[in-house]
């Protein structure tokens, strides 16, 4: 090069440093999805990737599965789980004569703490909230219409004694020792219905349920408190306190419910949301007797549709927005009506109630779902693990099923390009590619 | 693949190990003598060449090839002849290449000692540097 060359270059080379410098810092990287800022939010984690990977389908998918194949696998790891929560230093001993004479008494309100036994099984409500014609629910229903009698049940007796509204309930032989009674209770309960728990997420959903029941607005309000400390444990958070800001939202919620229209924020806006005691009864039959996903998620997508009918002017790509929406809120539901279902539900407040006995000489400190949550806080932040750990490794291994659609022609590709890379190189090395270069 | 599902990192962790196609794996290597007798054989870097190999494959991409419709030189092929420049030069002219040979290298060599010739069969016993330079 020149001397002028030289010079121009000294000059042409700042000025490329100073374009360089002027470019500043590259723009910081937005977040479209929440979760990712979100520290341990696993599931919601997971319902982005899959959202991410094979949209709004694999959500419907998800949920259907859920409701089809999870229910079903989850039972005896559940129940392995709460066994193990109910194995206790006691667990050799021998059942206590007095136990085994009397059993313990328990008033009904304090079991049944959302009011499943004052319906009728047989009613449209009971139809849909009591599950299995053999499980705890029916048996102590049969017991409440046969007051005065023992009914069986499991390894139990009920009796339902009228003047104080309240069970006895003791042993009906067979288990020695405290601990194979409460195993042998868990291994033959039906601890998680189905079509109940369907019920459940759809009223906590719609409301139709607590409406046409004639639920107080106290009554639901209530429950929603058990509720949101049960999504608090899901979260990692065993304060059991509910932030006093929360208490007005609850109210609201319980409002709402008590009318049958809940209000939700699914990503564009409040959209009330309804459904009739026919679509609900319907919707929930159908799908309490399917496993297969897609309809399933096609089924509970289509309540939406329904009920939102009342709301006008709702584009296509709106309603797209409000089913993912939809999803996500129900999965997360769904959740917590699981973890409602290994710990506040009738048939396990009785363990409770007779672990209580057996460990305070038969005296049972059971109040409020709410201040008993403090009382087996480890009891209930397990299970909730374990209920976490089986809907995070159920989405987790859907979105690798549907990335490894995704990668298959990638890795194909990489394949087919390594191949010729290598055969490149050979070719190169042996001097084939002058050849070929030469003939072409 | 075991995975902790109440663990964040584990589940990312599980993505990560698909998402990087590990499985796929390396070539196989390419032998030895194939490198030392191909080698020489090669005609090394041209920026030339890689410039107007990437100039004709632009219709691939649906972009015109050649002069401006005014007749002017395409400035984004001039460009694309500068920054090919650019690169090969930094390779050919700043990258550093380092080889790093492992011992176990079986050796013969021959020598001489106060009492006559000896012949040595062994292997090498330390980790070896060497440089290289792209041509």
């Amino acid at each position: 090069m020149s001397l002028a060359d030289n010079k121009r270059s000294v000059f042409t080379t700042i000025g490329s440093y100073n374009s360089l410098n002027q470019q500043g810092k590259s723009p910081s990287q937005t977040d479209l999805y929440p979760s990712v800022n979100n520290k341990n939010d696993i599931v919601p984690f997971l319902l982005d990737v899959l959202k991410t990977v094979a949209g709004s389908v694999a959500l419907s998918e998800a949920i259907g599965g859920m409701f089809g194949s999870l229910i079903n696998k989850a039972e005896p790891q559940l129940k392995t789980a709460l066994k193990k929560q109910f194995t206790q230093s006691n667990a050799s001993e021998p059942l206590p004569s007095t136990f085994n004479n009397n059993g313990i008494t328990v008033p009904v309100k304090t079991v049944d703490n959302n009011g499943v036994l004052k319906n009728n099984p047989n009613s449209d409500v009971g139809n849909l909230t009591y599950g299995s014609t053999t499980n705890f629910n029916t048996k102590a229903y049969d017991a409440i219409l046969n007051s005065g009698t023992f009914v069986n049940y499991n390894n139990m007796q009920i009796k339902y004694n009228q003047s104080s509204d309240s069970f006895q309930i003791k042993p009906a032989g067979g288990s020695t020792t405290v601990g194979s009674f409460f195993d042998d209770y868990i291994d033959n309960v039906d601890l998680i219905d189905k079509k109940s728990l369907l019920s459940n997420v759809m009223d906590n959903f719609y409301g139709t349920l607590a409406k046409t029941q004639g639920k107080t607005i106290q009554q639901i309000y209530n429950e929603l408190q058990t509720e949101t400390l049960l999504n608090q444990v899901l979260d990692d958070d065993d304060s059991f306190v509910i932030l006093p800001e929360k208490y007005d939202e609850l109210l609201a919620k319980a409002r709402e419910m008590a009318n049958g229209s809940v209000n939700y924020d699914l990503g564009c806006g409040l959209m009330p949301s309804e459904l009739s005691l026919n679509d609900f009864s319907k919707t929930v039959s159908s799908i309490s007797g399917s496993t297969d996903p897609f309809y399933i998620g096609n089924q509970l997508g289509a309540t939406i549709d329904q009920s939102t009918n009342a709301t006008q002017d709702l584009t296509t790509e709106n309603k797209e927005t409000i089913k993912d929406g939809f999803f996500q809120k129900i999965i997360r539901i769904f959740t917590v009506k699981m973890l409602e279902a290994v710990t506040t539900t009738p048939q396990v407040r009785v363990l409770f109630a007779i672990m209580s006995s057996l460990q305070n000489n038969g005296v049972i400190k059971l109040n409020s779902p709410t201040e008993d949550m403090k009382n087996f806080k480890t009891c209930i932040k397990c299970m909730a693990k374990e209920i976490m750990r089986l809907v995070a490794a159920f989405i987790f291994l859907l979105a690798i099923s549907y990335l490894i659609k995704l990668l298959k022609p990638i890795i194909k590709k990489v394949i087919k390009e390594k191949i010729n890379q290598y055969t490149g190189v050979i070719t190169s090395l042996t001097g084939a590619n002058k050849l070929t270069d030469a003939i072409i | 693949m075991a995975i902790d599902f109440s663990n964040i990192d584990a589940i990312i962790g599980g993505f990560t190990k698909v998402l990087s196609l590990s499985s796929i794996g390396g070539p196989p290597p390419v032998p030895t003598p194939l490198i030392l007798v191909g080698i020489p054989l090669r005609s090394g870097l041209s920026p030339t060449k890689i410039a107007s190999r990437i100039i004709a494959r632009k219709s691939e991409a649906g972009l015109p090839v050649g002069a401006l419709p005014s007749g002017a030189n395409n400035p984004d092929e001039i460009m694309e002849r500068i920054r090919i420049e650019e690169i090969v030069k930094a390779i050919q002219q700043d990258m550093i290449i380092s080889v790093a040979v492992p011992p176990g290298i079986t050796l013969t060599a021959a020598g001489i000692s106060p009492t006559g010739p000896v012949s040595v069969f062994g292997s090498t016993i330390t980790f070896t540097k060497g440089y290289g330079v792209a041509q």
